[in-house]
């Protein structure tokens, strides 16, 4: 009986010794970097970071679907994190000694902040919103695009045109209201100096809490002071209700209304509010609308992917898709360089700031990071909504650098 | 045969020993061991907790000027609305510790939102018709230093809402 024993015993460490050589030869096999995403899926700002992190994951999931990178794969980590700081915190020291973390994406501005000393100390790539903050000062932040103040300078620099192709006399009056947070201010360092420079009034600014039911009495303020131009921030559906609320006060009718890059998307506002969003414009530094869905990139990931018609896809799945490709781009210089045993953090932003000029199938414009760069590009591009659509009235045109007016502390 | 039974239980009373010295540990460090005082640590599971009066979290013992990180563990077979099935985690507070490894921090109202009531947002705010509020019973929080990984435990117990007359 003890012999029976003793061998079932040895059989059993047998079988465990091969099991844990084999997989750790399979983990030797496998060669991979990690990317953490701690988005909001289910939070305050799902409408803008669950879009743009499943454009993400489709991208990873192309690039794995060919066998990788030069054969590096990428293991793609995603936490939903609410939109709460503690949650982001918490998520990031539970994975900041994960396999070949190198770059870690980012919706969450009061995290952002938190963390961005000790992901700098750890030698990650952070990838947040626009915030110019971060390209006063390039460190190891690479923003998705060009930043929020250079994309509201871009509009102001549009009302200008559109006032003079109006044939109307004087300075236009511009409104401003967006939410009483972090964000909501953001878009004005810098593009307020600009303002400054171009013939037009700025009239007192207007915030409002996020989640606020109705914006009649911002909307009534800007309209009593003028306004012959409001510029609404937040994220899709608040500009879109912001603008609903302006329809039933008959305000759309002499104010021109625009939006920030989070403005109305053809699969949210639009099609709640077809009817009070018409002729409202936003600014954009990715593709929108039909011309996103028409897409070749854009498309074929979402329908291969999502299995959905294109009709379905959120116009800001292409900002996900835009950080796919910078960083399939900047990993594939950085593999060239370094190969895969010291591919890490500091190969990565090494080789962020050397893919100056990368095209994204079209998606958006060319890439801006170098050295001392961290806007993702400069280019924006005006959309009107006309007729249930979002129908572009620009081409690609340079935003203003609004970020390089401010005094930043 | 008594050797055997003698030896069994000291390490019995070695493991004991060492788990609990876990509970609060300052790895590696000469430093006292850390600690967790959790404010109220018994209370129900009500709005005031969002505004008007948030769990407070204070210790010491952590690594001058370090992020410390009070995670919910969550026991078996409980989940909360975010986490994955298998996270057994989740960050409900953050502080940063003074020159002298103290902190005090509150719970954030959206912290408490999200993970104790586990309320959907609509983009008119939180949807409290959604809410599926954690369910009454004892729950280990972790305290945990960034850098220094000190570490530290304390019990908040959920009780449940008072009968309605």
């Amino acid at each position: 009986m003890k012999k029976r024993n003793r061998s079932f015993y040895f059989g059993l460490l047998f079988l465990w010794t091969a099991w844990m050589l084999m997989s750790s030869q399979g983990l030797a096999k496998e060669k991979y970097v990690t990317v953490l995403a701690l988005g909001d899926y289910t939070g305050a700002v799902a409408a803008l970071a669950a879009p743009a992190l499943l454009g993400v994951e489709d991208g990873f999931k192309e690039i794995n679907s060919q066998g990788g990178i030069k054969g590096i794969k990428i293991k793609f980590i995603a936490i939903d994190t609410r939109y709460d700081v503690a949650r982001n915190i918490s998520a990031y020291k539970k994975h900041r000694r994960d396999h070949k973390l190198i770059q870690v994406i980012m919706v969450c501005t009061g995290a952002q902040r938190a963390l961005t000393p000790i992901m700098t100390r750890d030698k990650v790539i952070i990838c947040p919103p626009p915030d110019g903050k971060s390209a006063a000062h390039p460190a190891w932040t690479f923003l998705w695009g060009p930043a929020y103040q250079d994309g509201f300078g871009a509009t102001l620099k549009w009302v200008v045109d559109d006032w003079k192709t109006k044939g109307k006399t004087g300075k236009p009056k511009v409104g401003y209201m967006s939410w009483d947070n972090p964000y909501g201010k953001a878009a004005l360092e810098g593009s307020v100096e600009y303002a400054k420079t171009l013939p037009m009034e700025f009239l007192p600014l207007e915030f409002f809490p996020t989640g606020t039911l109705n914006h009649a009495v911002w909307l009534n303020r800007l309209a009593k002071g003028g306004a012959d131009y409001i510029y609404v921030g937040g994220v899709d559906p608040t500009p879109t209700n912001v603008i609903r609320d302006a329809y039933k006060l008959g305000l759309t009718k002499k104010i021109q209304f625009m939006t920030d890059y989070w403005g109305p998307t053809q699969t949210v506002g639009v099609r709640q509010h077809a009817k009070a969003l018409e002729g409202s414009v936003t600014t954009t530094f990715y593709l929108k609308g039909t011309e996103a869905q028409q897409n070749p990139l854009a498309s074929s990931l979402w329908t291969k992917w999502q299995k959905k018609p294109v009709e379905e896809m959120n116009g800001i799945y292409l900002v996900g898709l835009g950080m796919y490709k910078f960083l399939e781009g900047a990993m594939t210089k950085a593999i060239d360089k370094f190969g895969y045993d010291k591919l890490d953090g500091e190969a990565m932003y090494w080789a962020y700031t050397q893919i100056t000029g990368l095209e994204r199938g079209g998606i958006a414009g060319p890439c801006a990071y170098s050295k001392t760069e961290r806007r993702g590009s400069h280019d924006v591009k005006i959309y009107r909504v006309k007729n249930r659509e979002l129908v572009p009235i620009t081409d690609w045109f340079k935003a203003p650098d609004c970020v390089s007016m401010h005094k930043w502390d | 045969m008594m050797n055997r039974n003698n030896e069994l239980k000291t390490l019995l009373v070695g493991l004991f020993v060492l788990s609990m010295m876990w509970g609060c540990a300052s790895t590696g460090s000469k430093a006292p061991p850390p600690t967790l005082t959790i404010t109220p640590a018994k209370t129900v599971l009500s709005p005031v907790l969002i505004k008007k009066s948030p769990l407070e979290f204070s210790g010491k013992g952590f690594a001058p000027n370090e992020i410390v990180v009070i995670d919910l563990l969550l026991p078996p077979g409980i989940t909360v609305k975010g986490a994955n099935a298998d996270e057994r985690e989740i960050g409900i507070a953050t502080a940063d510790a003074d020159e002298n490894g103290d902190f005090f921090t509150k719970m954030q109202p959206l912290a408490t939102l999200s993970w104790f009531f586990q309320v959907d947002f609509t983009p008119k705010g939180p949807d409290f018709k959604t809410m599926k509020p954690l369910p009454p019973r004892a729950y280990t929080v972790r305290a945990l230093g960034m850098d220094s990984d000190r570490v530290c435990t304390a019990i908040l117990e959920l009780m449940p809402p008072p009968k309605k007359k």
